[in-house]
């Protein structure tokens, strides 16, 4: 058992922090409206049941206002806010209190009200003294955003405004009573009590001007206000898009765990129909009914499909007529091979005549079935015509029985009822496409709903992921009723939250303002804070490096503040009006909400100066107010430039020594200069391989800057894949038969179009990585081949592996998987981002399948020759 | 074939000249800078010059300029030897009118066959 915790430590300031509470008078005073008020909103803000306002006194802790708990307060040693008031800067959050050593054995944890969720604010005083807190409290584990965390902290500062004015409050009506005592000429012209000021009269000033003072309170507060609403939008507008993107992503994962699924059932299918030879139309039947197909939304049909040859056919029919009268594959027509379906289900009426269609007469179907075949995983088709009407992709897998005759199993998938069935929540919220390939290219196999307009200020999100063989994007775009949840209210509430606030002190202050003299310096003293406030934002604004602009939906500038001001070497005055398009020279159309990009400014003398410029969008009603954030991207553009000339000067003057030490070496080798002593010899060599490595990462740097430097002009021709292969086995075979590695190739003659050096470069790195990370003795294994419109090249070794968390990592520039990679085999770490750049700009695509302690299967596709696409 | 070598680092010359002499079986003569090379070639009237590109005082563009100026040697061949091994400084020092371009480090052992080739091609 561990202890109960005793309680926690008093503050520092202990003895003056119990004086300026006790000084406020507020302690054990009757429920006053104002401070309800409080708790409520900062309750709602927060979606938390319970709200206090909690005052910390010698021993106990004192609630002047609560919501959602019906007791006074409690003991000190106990309290949250006890914990709170010991950092006087910043909120206590509690996220879960059964997970916090300080409250997991607290009782108001362990029993009623059984606190989960704590997050206080501390109450300080002008005097500097945290009096107690202003929390919110909930009884499951959870969190506060940025913006409610913001929203918390005004509202606990507005409590301690209210408890200071309600002290002057009485202390001035004191002054007045006495006052009015000394002077009893000067009879009262009208009276009232005021909250907490007992029995004591007071002179009242005429109303006009106690109105005027109860505006200026009021607007004042209306000033801080829209600051705190101003914030709060801001923050909300970066967690929309954040939760967006999340949601986006949850519908993503969802639709790619679906196709996962299918795989799985197409896996299960094949291993069916693998074990059955030719399975019969009532053993497929029995299969897919164990299936239960009804319970996979999006799968219209799964169905058989069985190799013939031209020969075989008429056989092939007439066997299947037994089991399907009139069974005849088509369309009809002389053809080499047939791929005509055999079984599908839900089969029972077949008003589509799916029965006997030849697969191989759709392109579609044939390439993603070449793929499968090639693959031996499933492979799925573009967007193609369902056999049972309307548009879907069709997901293969082949079949190759020990017996028997090969075929396909294939499901098809209605994408619109696949994507329907996993993400129900959505639809009146975003928006969402699936395309085949990127979405630029156009290739839509779903769209949500494409007759509702889409909203100027829609976020977007686009996610790429790959499922059996094909590259897919999901694009979202929100809609209105994204907005329409929970937390997009909260600005709002701020804004409602801190006028209404604003409306109670400016009554506070009305009935505090009726006597002249407190009137005056209450005023005074108001108008003194909203302008430090004021000025403090200002300095925040202008302090900041980045230069900030405004600007409406026509491109006017509106205001902008100082740094923006050097940047465009013009002052506000001058900027404002001005079109946004004139200053960063970007299409209109693209500085929308989340534009964020590099960019040139335009200064007030035309010079252009590099820029990092992000836009974000707010909106009051019916005004989106657009802001823009430059930053000067001047001096990170010159250190990038200064970075690349070192490097390049660094290569080029390690080229000249290197010459001369090459040279001595490659003469002395030769014999030339006379026959060396054995030992001399292997002597030389050792110096004569190490100098080899040098130019090679040396080369290697030059190979990247070059890229870099957009300097690479491919020089594209058709290259016969058996050439590249050929050229590069006899370039790495000294290295391998060093080590023993045996390299065995296995080339189905293709074309490429590429550059015969470039591509050589690229099978020779992935070669000589293979060989380097293979055991002494081992085997590489090197396959060429087409696939579909691409030839691909594996290069599969049974080295260590590469760590699935390493794989995308290792085509990044000076990337090995352990650093004591680059002593221990050579090589500078460069090489596989030469080759994923060099792979890259042919149009092709470049990646590694490892299973660690098992080896690797580096691959690269790159595009057939054109007079080769199938 | 004679051929003249220009290049300001002594090093490089003289393994220049051996891989030359040695394993090409050429005749070489040596210069130390830009100047030094307009009077050797006047003088000893090479086949073909190897030269540096960059040098101090007068670098090798320069120095090709001169010869070409110079009636006695504007026909003489001239092959640049450069560490810079991007493409574009290889084409733009053809584009000056250099009858090819060797890079840093050369193997000594194929030099003069690859010189010989550079002047075949042309």
């Amino acid at each position: 058992m561990t202890p109960a915790p005793s309680g926690p430590p008093l503050p520092p300031d202990e003895d003056e922090r119990l004086a300026a509470l006790r000084a406020l008078g507020v302690l054990d005073t009757p429920p006053d409206p104002l401070f309800d008020g409080f708790v409520k909103l900062a309750a709602t803000i927060c979606g938390a049941p319970i709200g206090l306002i909690s005052l910390i006194d010698r021993d106990r802790q004192w609630f002047k206002a609560r919501v959602g708990l019906e007791t006074p307060g409690g003991s000190r040693e106990t309290a949250f806010c006890s914990h709170t008031i010991l950092d006087r800067h910043h909120p206590l959050v509690v996220p879960d209190a059964t997970a916090d050593p300080r409250f997991a054995r607290n009782p108001s944890v362990l029993a009623d009200p059984h606190v989960r969720f704590y997050a206080g604010q501390p109450l300080v005083t002008p005097s500097g003294h945290a009096v107690g807190a202003l929390c919110v409290v909930d009884r499951v584990p959870r969190e506060l955003r940025p913006d409610q965390l913001a929203a918390l902290k005004l509202l606990a500062e507005q409590v301690v405004a209210a408890l200071e004015l309600q002290r002057q409050a009485r202390r001035d009506a004191r002054l007045a009573a006495w006052a009015a005592s000394e002077r009893p000429a000067a009879a009262p012209t009208g009276a009232f009590e005021r909250p907490g000021a007992g029995r004591e009269r007071a002179r009242e000033v005429p109303g006009g001007r106690a109105r005027w003072i109860a505006a200026a309170v009021a607007a004042a507060g209306v000033a801080l206000t829209l600051a705190g609403f101003a914030a709060s939008r801001a923050a909300v507008s970066a967690a929309r898009q954040a939760r967006f993107v999340a949601e986006a992503e949850a519908v993503r994962d969802a639709v790619e765990e679906r196709l996962i699924a299918y795989e799985e059932t197409l896996a299960g299918a094949r291993a069916f129909a693998v074990a059955r030879g030719r399975p019969s139309r009532g053993e497929w039947r029995a299969f897919a009914e164990s299936l239960a197909l009804s319970t996979r939304p999006g799968i219209v049909r799964l169905g058989f499909a069985s190799w013939v040859d031209a020969g075989g056919l008429e056989t092939f029919q007439r066997a299947l007529r037994r089991e399907r009268p009139g069974f005849a594959v088509h369309p009809p027509g002389e053809r080499p091979r047939y791929l005509p379906i055999v079984h599908f289900e839900p089969d029972a009426d077949d008003p589509e005549r799916a029965l006997g269609f030849d697969l191989l007469t759709s392109p579609g179907r044939r390439r993603a079935i070449e793929r499968a075949r090639e693959s031996d995983k499933a492979a799925m088709t573009e967007r193609v015509e369902l056999l049972q009407g309307g548009h879907g992709v069709v997901m293969f897998m082949p079949t190759r029985p020990e017996a028997g005759p090969e075929g396909v199993v294939y499901a098809s998938l209605r994408i619109e009822d696949l994507i329907r069935g996993v993400a129900p929540g959505t639809a009146g919220r975003m928006q969402v496409r699936l395309f085949d390939g990127p979405a630029a290219a156009g290739n839509i196999l779903f769209d949500g709903s494409p007759e509702t307009a889409i909203r100027g200020d829609a976020l977007r999100a686009e996610l790429s992921f790959e499922r059996a063989g094909r590259p897919l994007t999901l694009q979202a775009l929100s809609r209105p009723g994204f907005d329409r949840g929970a937390t997009s209210r909260e600005p709002w509430l701020v804004l409602i939250a801190g006028l209404l606030v604003s409306a109670l002190a400016a009554g506070t202050a009305w009935s505090a303002a009726s006597t002249w003299t407190r009137a005056r310096a209450l005023a005074a003293r108001l108008a003194r804070d909203a302008t430090r406030n004021e000025e403090r934002v200002r300095t925040v604004v202008d302090n900041v490096a980045e230069g900030i602009l405004t600007f409406d939906e026509g491109g006017g500038v509106g205001w902008c503040n100082a740094a923006a001001e050097q940047l465009f070497g013009a002052p506000a005055a001058a900027l404002a009006g001005r079109s946004i398009e004139e200053l960063v020279p970007v299409a209109r159309g693209d500085l929308r909400d989340g534009f964020r990009n590099e960019a040139f400014g335009r200064r007030a003398d035309g010079a252009l100066f590099p820029v990092e410029l992000s836009v974000s969008q707010m909106r009051a009603e019916d005004q989106p107010l657009f802001v823009a954030v430059v930053r000067d991207a001047t001096e990170r553009r010159e250190v990038e430039r200064m970075k690349d000339e070192f490097v390049s000067t660094v290569s080029h003057e390690l080229r000249t020594p290197l010459t001369s030490i090459r040279g001595s070496l490659g003469l002395l080798r030769s014999g030339v200069l006379g026959e060396l002593p054995a030992d001399a010899r292997e002597a030389v060599a050792i110096a004569e391989r190490n100098s080899e490595r040098l130019l090679a990462l040396i080369n290697d740097i030059l190979d990247v800057e070059r890229l870099r430097a957009g300097e690479f002009e491919l020089a594209r021709e058709p290259v016969a894949a058996s050439a590249l292969v050929a050229a590069a086995l006899d370039s790495i075979r000294p290295v391998a038969d060093a080590r023993g590695v045996r390299i065995e190739t296995s080339v189905r003659e293709a074309e490429v179009d590429g550059d015969r050096r470039r591509l050589g470069q690229v099978l020779v790195n992935l070669l000589s990585n293979a060989v380097k990370f293979s055991p002494e003795g081992g085997t590489v294994r090197l396959e060429a081949g087409p696939e579909g419109a691409d030839v691909v090249f594996h290069v599969i070794d049974r080295g260590r592996g590469v760590p699935p968390e390493h794989q995308a990592a290792i085509f990044e520039r000076f990337r090995q998987v352990e650093a004591s990679d680059s002593r221990e085999r050579g090589g500078s770490g460069l090489g596989l981002a030469i080759c994923k750049a060099l792979v890259e700009r042919h149009g092709g695509r470049i990646g590694v399948d490892s299973v660690p302690g098992a080896g690797s299967t580096f691959w690269f596709r790159v595009p057939r020759a054109a007079e080769e696409q199938p | 074939m004679k051929v003249l070598v220009v290049d300001d680092e002594a090093d490089i010359r003289r393994i220049a000249q051996l891989a030359l002499t040695r394993i090409g079986g050429l005749e070489v003569v040596e210069a130390r800078s830009g100047a030094e090379a307009l009077e050797i070639a006047r003088a000893a009237a090479p086949d073909v010059v190897l030269l540096d590109v960059m040098m101090p005082g007068m670098d090798g563009p320069e120095t090709l300029q001169a010869l070409r100026a110079d009636a006695t040697t504007a026909a003489i061949p001239v092959v640049f030897l450069t560490a810079k091994a991007l493409e574009t400084e290889q084409r733009r020092l053809l584009d000056l009118g250099a009858a090819g371009v060797l890079v840093k480090p050369f193997d000594p052992l194929k030099l003069a066959a690859e010189l010989r080739a550079v002047l075949e091609r042309r």
